[in-house]
């Protein structure tokens, strides 16, 4: 997929962007997966978006976009990972694995993921916003124990109880809904 | 690894938590247990599930005045480039100001004097007088649009442009530019926020301008302005008549480019003059210079001295010295690679040029146009194609022309100094630093037009 790219027509710019924005939010989440930290994955996303356009001319249309993107996305978040300078991050090694596993696992994720807005409405009030000011808001943690009065630690655990909280609801969900 | 000990460095790891031995930990893990990445995977999942969700959304739900929720793609006639279709695609989602609180009724701004005016939604309409309220954006795509907010700031828009009102003094300026004037006693402290930058207003006149990749720049007119940069605690403050570039990304690259005093001196308002002292000053013993692309001008009587001129701690002692400046052949693009010998955590570089043509009123060769590029490692990235594509990391782009807003070639000043910092203190660190150098006046005519470079210094610690 990096060898010589094929520039696009010009007439491909509309198409391209419509499909892309269409899908970026998958793309996004895609990376995220593997790369948690959100302004290293936009940049992902972004290395991603010039390598499809680059290669927008191979595009089959018959096959579904976002997985031709998310195929890219994964090579560049190998990439990054390969180069990792910023902070701590996976080993190259644990991602390619961890892609191999999402690839045969991902009917059972997606199941579970189903009831997730489900869930996430049965917070609790203050679970919920400090939900949304970590995932909507994009506060750091430091505003966020601010913003609650609490310490960052207090946050941090409460951030883990509250992913564990939906897991748990989604898991449950996924049950009953075999009923 | 039990169950706890892998949520818990899980959580730490999708928090940005974990430490190098921590991420270590958790990668042996996961590469030798299937269960644990299927652990991995659900958490995971659920983090990117929360975090790309919200962060996508549109900022704003459509008013009456806009045509519909105006998604990015409707400006990408826009972009002229491959970059500038990526560019504008991502800042379609990631470039729009946080989300506002909801539309409040109250107009904070009102339409002044419209000019040729092309709107991008084409349902658009706007006319002079009309109310602008919190939150709400204006996506220009051709002609100038006036805006008067609450405060009596005034600022007018130069198309293509997109701009969110977001107090009634104050906005947030994602593409384009504008020209902003807050003279009254109520309209200090006018602000302009980019996505690198917070412009606020103390004096009176300036012009803020944000490029589709990022670059956000700032001109002072009249009086004085503030810079805030994120995360950084003390603002850069700009007089009249200066300005400085921003370039995106964590370090926030600043490039500020000053005129100097024409004199062997090399004397600059801020700028400090070539120096002997900086880390890679060849009498030091560790950096080198080479030409790797392009071929520095080689025929007598005018040859371009050796590239390790520019590492001896000296400007030129004239306007029009080519022994003692280094230069690229007429109409030639080139690459400099300077080897510091080891890595360096850089705080500074400055790079020096003069040239006044002797017979002629001409200051072409006096013109910086490059970009600058990183590399950490010990062995550099090839040279051939684009740098960035090879491994090289971007680090800043200077066009001084561009920077000191050239109309006329004698407009420009004829000695020069530019100097990038980082807004925290540091660039990066890098071993090896490139310089991809392009011609200053034409790329189809074949003249004498490359610059003069005087000195390059470069500042860190090992």
């Amino acid at each position: 997929m990096n060898g010589t790219p094929m520039p696009p027509a010009n007439d491909d710019h509309e198409r391209f962007m419509r499909l892309f924005l269409e899908h970026e939010p998958a793309i996004l989440r895609s990376v995220l997966v593997f790369v948690p930290h959100r302004a290293d994955a936009r940049d992902i996303v972004q290395e991603t978006a010039v390598a499809l356009w680059r290669h927008f001319a191979e595009y089959d249309p018959a096959r579904p976009f976002v997985n031709w993107a998310c195929g890219f996305a994964r090579i560049e978040v190998r990439r990054f990972l390969r180069r990792r300078q910023r902070r701590a991050a996976l080993s190259e090694t644990a991602a390619a694995a961890l892609i191999e596993s999402e690839e045969a696992q991902s009917a059972w994720h997606e199941e579970r993921e189903r009831h997730l807005a489900d869930c996430r409405a049965r917070l609790a009030p203050e679970q919920r916003r400090i939900l949304d000011g970590y995932y909507v808001d994009e506060l750091d943690v430091n505003a966020l124990a601010q913003r609650h009065d609490r310490s960052p630690e207090a946050i941090y655990k409460m951030l883990q109880r509250i992913r564990h909280a939906l897991l748990d609801c989604m898991e449950r969900k996924t049950a009953e809904a075999r009923l | 690894m039990s169950r706890d000990e892998l949520d818990s460095l899980i959580a730490r790891h999708l928090d940005g938590r974990a430490t190098e031995a921590e991420a270590a930990a958790l990668s042996r893990e996961l590469e030798a247990s299937e269960d644990s990445r299927r652990v991995y995977l659900q958490v995971a999942r659920l983090h990117a599930a929360l975090g790309a969700e919200e962060s996508v959304e549109p900022p704003l739900p459509a008013l009456s005045e806009r045509a519909s929720r105006s998604p990015g793609w409707r400006w990408w006639p826009l972009a002229a480039s491959f970059a500038g279709i990526v560019a504008l695609a991502l800042l379609a989602r990631f470039a729009l100001p946080p989300r506002s609180a909801p539309l409040e009724t109250t107009p904070v701004a009102r339409f002044g004097g419209l000019q040729d005016v092309r709107w991008v939604a084409p349902a658009t309409r706007f006319g002079p007088g009309d109310p602008l309220r919190s939150g709400q954006r204006v996506e220009l795509s051709a002609g100038s649009a006036g805006i008067t907010f609450a405060s009596g700031a005034e600022v007018t828009l130069v198309g293509p442009c997109i701009f969110e009102v977001t107090s009634d003094n104050g906005g947030f300026l994602t593409l384009g530019q504008l020209k902003a004037v807050a003279a009254t006693p109520a309209s200090k402290g006018f602000t302009v926020r980019t996505r690198t930058a917070r412009v606020v207003d103390i004096g009176t006149e300036f012009v803020a301008a944000a490029a589709p990749d990022g670059q956000s720049r700032v001109d002072v007119t009249s009086g004085e302005v503030h810079v805030h940069l994120d995360g950084a605690s003390t603002p850069h403050r700009l007089r009249t008549g200066e300005a400085l570039a921003i370039e995106a990304g964590r370090a926030q690259v600043l490039v500020r480019i000053e005129p100097g005093d024409g004199t062997a001196a090399f004397r600059f308002p801020t700028i400090p003059p070539p120096t002997d002292q900086d880390i890679a000053d060849r009498s030091r013993g560790f950096a080198t210079l080479q030409v790797v692309r392009g071929g520095l001008f080689t025929t007598a009587p005018v040859p371009s001295g050796p590239p390790d001129l520019l590492l001896d701690g000296r400007g030129q002692t004239a306007p029009d010295s080519p022994a003692e400046s280094v230069f690229f052949g007429p109409n030639d693009s080139g690459a400099l690679l300077l080897d510091l010998g080891r890595a360096i955590t850089i705080s500074q570089i400055t790079t020096y040029s003069w040239h006044q043509n002797k017979s002629v009123e001409n200051r072409v060769r006096a013109v910086q146009k490059y970009t600058l590029f990183g590399y950490a490692g010990d062995r550099p990235p090839v040279f051939e194609g684009p740098p960035a594509e090879s491994g090289w990391v971007p680090i800043a782009r200077v066009d001084s022309d561009d920077f000191f807003r050239v109309m006329q070639p004698i407009d420009r000043p004829a000695q020069q100094a530019c100097s990038i910092t980082g807004a925290h203190g540091v660039i990066g660190r890098y071993r090896y630093l490139l310089w991809a150098v392009e011609p200053t006046q034409s790329v189809t005519k074949p003249v004498l037009d490359n610059t003069f470079y005087a000195e390059f210094d470069v500042y860190g610690q090992p």
